[in-house]
């Protein structure tokens, strides 16, 4: 962070306008997909320059500096503070907090260090339940085994120590609802021992690094259930290969090992789900399920590619709820059962 | 050159002002004058360093001397300056005749057509700061001379414009204001106040020169002796004329200013977002050198900024990120750019001094002694 200072200074004297260098994580360009890691940032990557004197950056450029100027700060007093202080701490300046969140990712790819060490926390959005117990950095006991309430993600994953669990495997769930249902109908006591984590969605980096950490420490499988289209699928693929705009945190937020459970498009043919609760794709369905086809990754994964042949020839989608139109407890009692038992994964 | 004002003080500021005026929108011409009072002789030349061709609605193009010497204070190394002006065909506005000017004899279609020019070009600098120092309104017959007396519609136009629209808010205009010599209104204003250390130093005064030609299309009037007649009618109503269009005058000259202070308003915004953005990037990039406990990056920002201690790094910096972006130079191949070295100077050549007896005008076409 020094030498970033140490640079602009050094302009300053030299006569000339200093300029901040990021690097383009938003390029596929700069991305390599390793199938043992998922998609990481090339070391030769693009960058982005942000002038001090081109007013279309100049904003920008003074949004990074007061954040390295907070993050400085942190870091010698050894606090902590989440991306929303920072926000809050200067509302004006950032305009929104998808702009800091942007920064922040921005400065640990720069830098090369993540965001933890920067001192800035994420708030986390995850769920997590089932057969695990582990402490806090804090020492705080989390026992995750509530039949009736999940346990929010953890906002310092690396923290966390002595984790205890038996279960066989690990379910992600795409959406909260699913999560919720599950908890519902008590899938975690019904089953072998489980742990089942949801990110609510597109997951944030805590989950992502929750993930991990229960992969490396448990070694057990880890399945996916996400709704039948495209947008499932992308959010499978985050969790499995990672993200363009976090390559730079590759090896430690990806789980390549990551298997689609369900709801599979070849699913909805084989158990005749009925059509009234399908739905067509639409035009951006359609360019999604195009891009994802031709992304690195999927060469590695012929099963999958045949799965999202047959939803782009069959032109549907469908969501995991529509398993509740053949019978309301199909989903817990039948479905993931049978798959599970079956070997009915790919 | 020798002042020789004080010879004939009364109208050697109007032969000046004439001559200046002539020549600026005839600059294929160059006018060498001669002045022999008792035994002493001066002489003058009044010719355009750098010209633009325009083509107006007219069979004859306007060749205009955009010749800039205005110079800012530049500081530190060499820059690249431009030493002309871009003029802006505007807009052609069709005026009516009022009828006691037909009773006289005048008659046909009659237009004016604006062109516009702000000196000195900054082009080249998108991100100096500048200000108005004065609109300028210069009126000209269909032959291009200036016309001699400015009518009164010009004292009281200021009165109908709206300069908040224009963004000159600091443009003060009243009938005192305003110098009517030879054809040209000035409306001047005052500085603006000092307001701390983002006060520019580095900003450039420009003037707004707004060009008023007379045109009149009348397919009875082709001899010469008729043309010259039918513009000493026009010259002769012009104040009627220009009062029986004042709506559509003031119309179109304020859409004219507008386009034309377009740039010098989207400056403004610029200079506030970069302004704004600097005291951000001073108080942050200060806040991290000054809590560091790391004594060789602290002694290496202070070495290379030459100064002795965090103060004098903060006023320093931020000195040195206003320069630099207030000079960011960004070439342009239609500027007529010059290598010029800073001095802390602000030059201004105004005109000359000239008492006239004596008219040599020599073109390229033909030569004219008067």
């Amino acid at each position: 962070l020094c030498y970033i200072i140490l640079g602009i200074v050094t302009s300053l004297s030299q006569d000339e306008a200093p300029v901040l260098k990021l690097p383009n994580r938003s390029s596929w360009a700069n991305i390599s997909f390793d199938s043992t890691v998922g998609l990481q940032m090339n070391s030769g990557h693009s960058v982005t320059a942000l002038r001090s004197d081109s007013p279309s950056s100049v904003n920008k450029f003074a949004q990074v500096l007061k954040i390295l100027s907070v993050i400085y700060r942190l870091v010698q007093s050894n606090t902590y503070a989440t991306k929303r202080d920072i926000y809050y701490n200067n509302t004006q300046l950032f305009g929104s907090q998808a702009t800091v969140d942007s920064i922040v990712d921005d400065i640990s790819c720069m830098l090369r260090a993540p965001r933890r060490s920067l001192h800035v926390l994420a708030t986390s959005k995850g769920l997590i339940s089932g057969d695990l117990c582990y402490m806090e950095e804090d020492g705080m006991r989390i026992d995750c085994r509530s039949s009736s309430a999940a346990v929010p993600v953890s906002s310092n994953i690396a923290g966390i120590r002595n984790i205890v669990s038996s279960a066989k495997f690990i379910i992600i769930v795409e959406k909260d609802a699913t999560f919720q249902r599950l908890m519902d109908d008590d899938f975690c006591t019904k089953l072998p021992p489980c742990v089942i984590i949801t990110g609510k969605g597109v997951p944030d980096m805590n989950s992502r690094l929750m993930v991990r950490k229960l992969w490396d420490t448990l070694h057990v499988p880890i399945f996916a259930l996400v709704d039948s289209d495209p947008h499932g699928i992308e959010i499978m693929c985050i969790y499995k290969y990672g993200s363009m705009a976090m390559s730079f945190e590759a090896h430690s937020l990806t789980v390549p090992s990551v298997m689609w459970l369900g709801l599979l498009p070849s699913d909805l043919q084989r158990l005749q789900v009925p059509s009234d609760v399908l739905i067509p794709l639409t035009k951006n369905d359609e360019k999604k399920l195009s891009s994802l086809l031709q992304r690195p990754y999927l060469t590695d994964q012929p099963d999958w590619q045949k799965e999202m042949e047959v939803m782009q020839r069959t032109k549907v989608k469908a969501e995991i709820q529509s398993l509740a139109a053949i019978s309301p407890d199909f989903l817990t009692n039948i479905y993931l059962p049978n798959k599970l038992r079956y070997g009915g994964w790919v | 050159m020798k002042d020789m004002r004080h010879l004939f003080p009364e109208w050697s500021a109007h032969m000046e002002a004439f001559l200046r005026s002539f020549s600026l929108v005839n600059a294929e011409i160059n006018i060498h004058l001669t002045v022999k009072v008792d035994q002493h002789t001066v002489q003058y030349a009044f010719g355009a360093k750098v010209k633009k061709k325009l083509k107006l609605f007219s069979p004859v193009p306007l060749k205009l001397d955009v010749t800039c010497n205005t110079q800012p204070a530049i500081y530190g190394k060499e820059r690249c300056w431009c030493l002309g002006g871009h003029p802006v065909c505007g807009s052609r506005l069709h005026v009516s005749i009022p009828p006691h000017a037909m009773d006289q004899g005048l008659f046909g279609d009659l237009s004016i057509q604006f062109v516009t020019l702000l000196s000195p070009c900054v082009l080249q600098y998108p991100n100096l700061a500048t200000h108005i120092s004065n609109i300028q309104l210069m009126v000209f017959n269909p032959s291009r001379v200036p016309v001699l007396k400015v009518p009164r519609f010009f004292q009281t136009l200021p009165a109908f414009l709206d300069f908040e629209d224009l963004g000159v808010d600091t443009l003060h205009c009243s009938s005192k204001d305003v110098q009517q010599l030879c054809g040209t209104s000035t409306y001047t204003s005052e500085p603006p106040s000092c307001s701390g250390p983002q006060q520019e130093t580095s900003a450039v005064w420009q003037r707004v020169l707004v060009f008023l030609f007379l045109q009149l299309t009348d397919p009875f009037t082709s001899q010469l002796t008729d043309v010259m007649a039918t513009e000493v009618l026009i010259e002769r109503h012009l104040e009627d004329i220009l009062n029986n269009n004042r709506h559509a005058m003031t119309v179109a000259l304020q859409s004219e200013l507008r386009n034309t202070l377009k740039a010098h308003n989207c400056r403004k915004k610029i200079k506030e977002k970069l302004n704004s953005a600097a005291e951000v990037i001073l108080s942050s990039s200060i806040s991290i050198v000054s809590c560091s406990s790391n004594l060789d990056f602290r002694r290496d920002c202070l070495n290379r900024m030459k100064v002795r201690d965090t103060q004098e790094l903060s006023a320093a910096f931020g000195e040195s990120l206003r320069r630099v972006t207030s000079w960011k130079c960004v070439p342009r191949h239609s500027c007529y750019s010059a290598k010029v070295r800073g001095m802390f100077a602000y030059r201004h050549v105004s005109g000359l001094v000239l008492i006239c007896c004596h008219f040599h005008f020599s073109t390229d076409e033909r030569t004219f002694r008067v």
